[in-house]
């Protein structure tokens, strides 16, 4: 035992005197995190109310009639848009131009003959040109939609004045209609900001808006965190091969050690490595971007530590098995890029096809994930998470297992 | 000796190493491959199931189940009951659930204010969205019913007075009236899109790769300035009638051989093994992978000359090849970025070289849309290679 703690606490030692290793251990994966928390936010990436989010609308109206000028006072009533007007016989084709050149998101196309066709009770249709590239206009098409259903109930107030009115006394006269029109217009305009139904949404687990400022780094922080301890531990299997190319290992066998202590303290370092490296990115996660890593510390120690073993075991294999250190340096980049794709760490496995999310479940990152989305998301502890654990844990010693048996001192 | 066969020996070292093909070639293609297999083909995002919760009947509820997916085979709603779709939620088995209030019919048709309830898993941010998407829309249309038909009852009873009778008679037709009005409205709002071909997540990936795989092998392939002098060849070189200026020239015409071999490669080998079309001017794409191949491999002999061991230019390499793709959008779709972020991008090698690419690509851009990325990456160039060979020679 002491042999392995001396081997152990000497390559920890060895580690600690590369700066450089704390830059990839740390600096590397707190960018990374920043980067694809911003990607993920849709924002900036901080504390967004999306109340207080106003988007821009490029209008072009070649409508001269007075239905056209209706239409943009009631988007510009909702003080959710900003209008930018396009002015001139050309305004249409130069607001399509600009939102397919990409420099506008959206565009409002109101037709030459909107007034005197939606007068004389005809169908039209304006015309919403989106950047595909751009998320903004999701929300602007959100309010024009609900604009235009008010308005399309407006519109039907004298025919549903006059069907009613035939089906309980005979045809209406014209006065009627104009009196009956207005007084179902009156209702609709008193009762559409007040309507019987209402949608709310309960989130069910801890990740309350108010909870969590940072959306995106909810996402970003445990992913990456999964990532770089995968990475920086593959990586880790270099330093077998030179340990075998400058013959080290044969030398540390000349003195009285076990194997079996000298691949247990090979395992032992990198494991104490990854879950320093988790503990750290945990704690900056929290404390730097204002991640909520859950309520179940004990649980996130079972996860990081199972899935850390997994690494380990995978290091020792990889750097048993590598001729070089490039071969041992490619099969870690390959290795953990593609299990970091494939398990959700680069996009939410939930928008990928069935197959992919299983194919995602032969790696061990997916597993890792989804315990982390458990934890972190949905504030479940750590009985709810020991199926992932023991599966990340059989992964751990199936590569232990492996590593052992290709172990080898030259 | 000349520089070419410095450069021709290195160029032949590098192609016989397995590992370098690996990095060259190997994982692009298969993280291009593995973005397809997320995002490309016809399966796309699986199934958004979601479960369906109320006091109504259960054909009511099925209804609005029904009503919820839009007959969409993308939504998969079923009926179940409010416990029963807490649990689902809470454990995660279904993204989402929607709670129907209590008498539904009764409230729409009364005007009664009521909550429609969606409850999300937050570990399924984008289905649940989707749900909820649904839901408003949904509740928007009963919305919309309910203040029609609501609207003329009220107003003709305020007109003439309704007895009993003909508030039934009223009651019965206006919900079912103004339902089917409103089902073919007479405004509406027609989306189109950039004209474009449909994105392929491939198409768009493959080159975001290419360049980021190219600087690092280009990484590999400095660095052998310091391997040399590590291992004593340079100095063994030395002894030789050889020029220092033919030394460095020979190494970068070696890293710029093997560049173009390789962004050229990949070109080729992403049209073979994804069907990616890269526009129909052969001279423009050789003219785009060769401008890449001269920026990719200056940057990387300035790092090699702003070093001083091989250890060094593979962290400072590393590091720089990492943050230049994220920044510049070689990991992510940079257009989704914030707009000082897009900006920022522009400083990066990464975003110009795709930036080209993706003309090629997606617009069919030949060298006259493209010359603004040519330009910017050859100046580019030109300075890392003017600044690395001064450095390097005086070394």
């Amino acid at each position: 035992m002491r042999s392995v703690l001396s081997i152990t606490w000497l390559n920890m030692r060895l580690l600690a005197a590369d700066r450089s290793a704390f830059f990839w251990l740390l600096g590397m994966p707190v960018a990374f995190t920043f980067v694809f928390g911003i990607a993920f936010s849709g924002g900036g990436g901080g504390d967004v109310d999306p109340d207080e989010i106003r988007y821009a609308l490029t209008v072009a109206d070649l409508d001269p009639g007075p239905l056209s000028d209706e239409l943009l006072e009631r988007i510009e009533e909702t003080d959710e848009i900003d209008l930018l007007m396009l002015e001139g016989p050309d305004a249409g084709e130069e607001a399509r131009r600009l939102v397919d050149e990409g420099e506008r998101s959206s565009a409002l196309v109101i037709p030459p003959d909107f007034s005197a066709r939606l007068a004389s009770g005809e169908r039209v249709a304006l015309l919403f040109h989106r950047n595909p590239d751009r998320t903004n206009p999701q929300a602007t098409r959100r309010t024009l939609d609900r604009i235009v259903a008010r308005l399309n109930v407006e519109a039907l107030a004298a025919e549903g004045a006059t069907e009613a009115y035939s089906l309980l006394w005979g045809d209406p006269t014209p006065g009627t209609v104009r009196r009956l029109s207005v007084g179902v217009e009156q209702f609709v305009r008193e009762s559409w900001e007040t309507p019987p139904l209402t949608v709310s949404v309960e989130r069910l687990g801890r990740s309350e808006p108010s909870d969590v400022p940072a959306m995106g780094f909810q996402h970003s922080s445990p992913a990456i965190a999964l990532m770089y301890v995968l990475l920086n531990g593959l990586m880790f299997s270099i330093m077998l091969v030179e340990e075998r190319r400058f013959r080290t290992l044969n030398r540390l066998f000349t003195a009285p050690v076990r194997r079996a202590s000298v691949i247990t303290a090979n395992f032992l370092w990198r494991f104490v490595v990854a879950m320093f490296q988790a503990s750290v990115l945990v704690v900056i996660g929290a404390l730097v971007f204002g991640v909520d890593w859950g309520g179940s510390p004990g649980g996130l120690v079972a996860v990081f530590a199972a899935f850390g073993a997994a690494v380990s075991g995978l290091s020792v294999l990889l750097g048993s098995v590598a001729r070089t250190t490039r071969q041992a340096q490619s099969a870690a980049l390959v290795l953990a890029l593609s299990m970091s794709a494939l398990g959700g760490l680069w996009w939410p496995l939930e928008i990928t096809p069935r197959a992919y999310q299983i194919a995602g479940h032969v790696v061990p990152t997916g597993w890792a994930m989804d315990a982390m989305h458990a934890l972190v998301s949905r504030g479940h502890g750590l009985p709810e998470v020991l199926p992932e654990v023991w599966t990340l844990l059989a992964f751990a010693a199936a590569f232990s297992v492996a590593a052992t048996l290709a172990f080898r001192s030259e | 000796m000349r520089a070419h066969y410095i450069g021709w020996k290195d160029l032949r070292i590098r192609l016989r190493d397995r590992n370098t093909l690996v990095l060259m070639l190997l994982l692009p293609v298969a993280l291009t491959a593995i973005i397809g297999f997320a995002f490309g083909g016809d399966s796309g995002i699986s199934t958004v199931e979601f479960l369906v919760a109320g006091t109504e009947e259960d054909d009511l509820i099925s209804q609005a189940a029904a009503g919820l997916g839009s007959g969409s085979e993308m939504f998969q709603a079923e009926p179940a009951t409010e416990s029963a779709a807490r649990e689902a939620v809470a454990a995660g088995e279904k993204p989402a659930a929607v709670i129907l209030p209590e008498d539904l019919t009764e409230t729409v048709i009364e005007g009664r204010r009521a909550e429609v309830v969606v409850l999300s898993d937050p570990a399924s941010r984008i289905k649940s969205g989707i749900v909820r998407e649904l839901a408003e829309r949904f509740v928007a249309r009963l919305n919309a019913g309910s203040i029609l038909s609501r609207g003329v009852f009220e107003t003709l009873a305020e007109e003439r007075g309704l007895s009993e009778a003909e508030q039934r008679r009223l009651g019965g037709f206006l919900f079912g009236w103004a339902r089917d009005a409103l089902e073919e409205p007479r405004l509406t709002v027609e989306q189109r899109q950039a004209e474009r071909q449909e994105i392929d997540v491939r198409a768009y990936f493959a080159p975001s790769f290419a360049v980021m795989f190219l600087l690092f092998t280009m990484l590999t392939s400095a660095k052998t300035i310091h391997e040399e002098r590590e291992a004593g060849t340079y100095s063994r070189l030395m002894t030789a009638p050889v020029a220092r200026t033919t030394f460095v020239g020979g190494k970068l015409l070696g890293s710029y051989l093997l560049a173009s071999i390789q962004i050229l490669l990949l070109v080729l080998l992403s049209s073979l093994l994804f069907g990616i079309r890269w526009g129909s001017s052969p001279i423009a794409v050789v003219a785009m992978s060769l401008a890449t191949a001269a920026g990719a491999s200056s940057l990387a002999l300035l790092i090699a000359s702003l070093t001083r061991t091989s250890r060094q230019t593979d962290n400072v390499g590393t590091a720089f090849v990492l943050i230049m793709s994220l920044l510049g959008g070689s990991m992510w779709p940079i257009e989704q970025a914030p707009e000082g972020f897009r900006s920022a991008a522009r400083f990066t090698f990464n975003y110009w070289a795709h930036s080209g690419f993706k003309e090629l690509v997606f617009n069919d851009a030949g060298l006259a849309g493209i010359w603004q990325e040519l330009v910017v990456i050859l100046g580019m160039s030109a300075v890392a290679f003017v600044l690395a060979a001064t450095l390097l020679v005086r070394r």
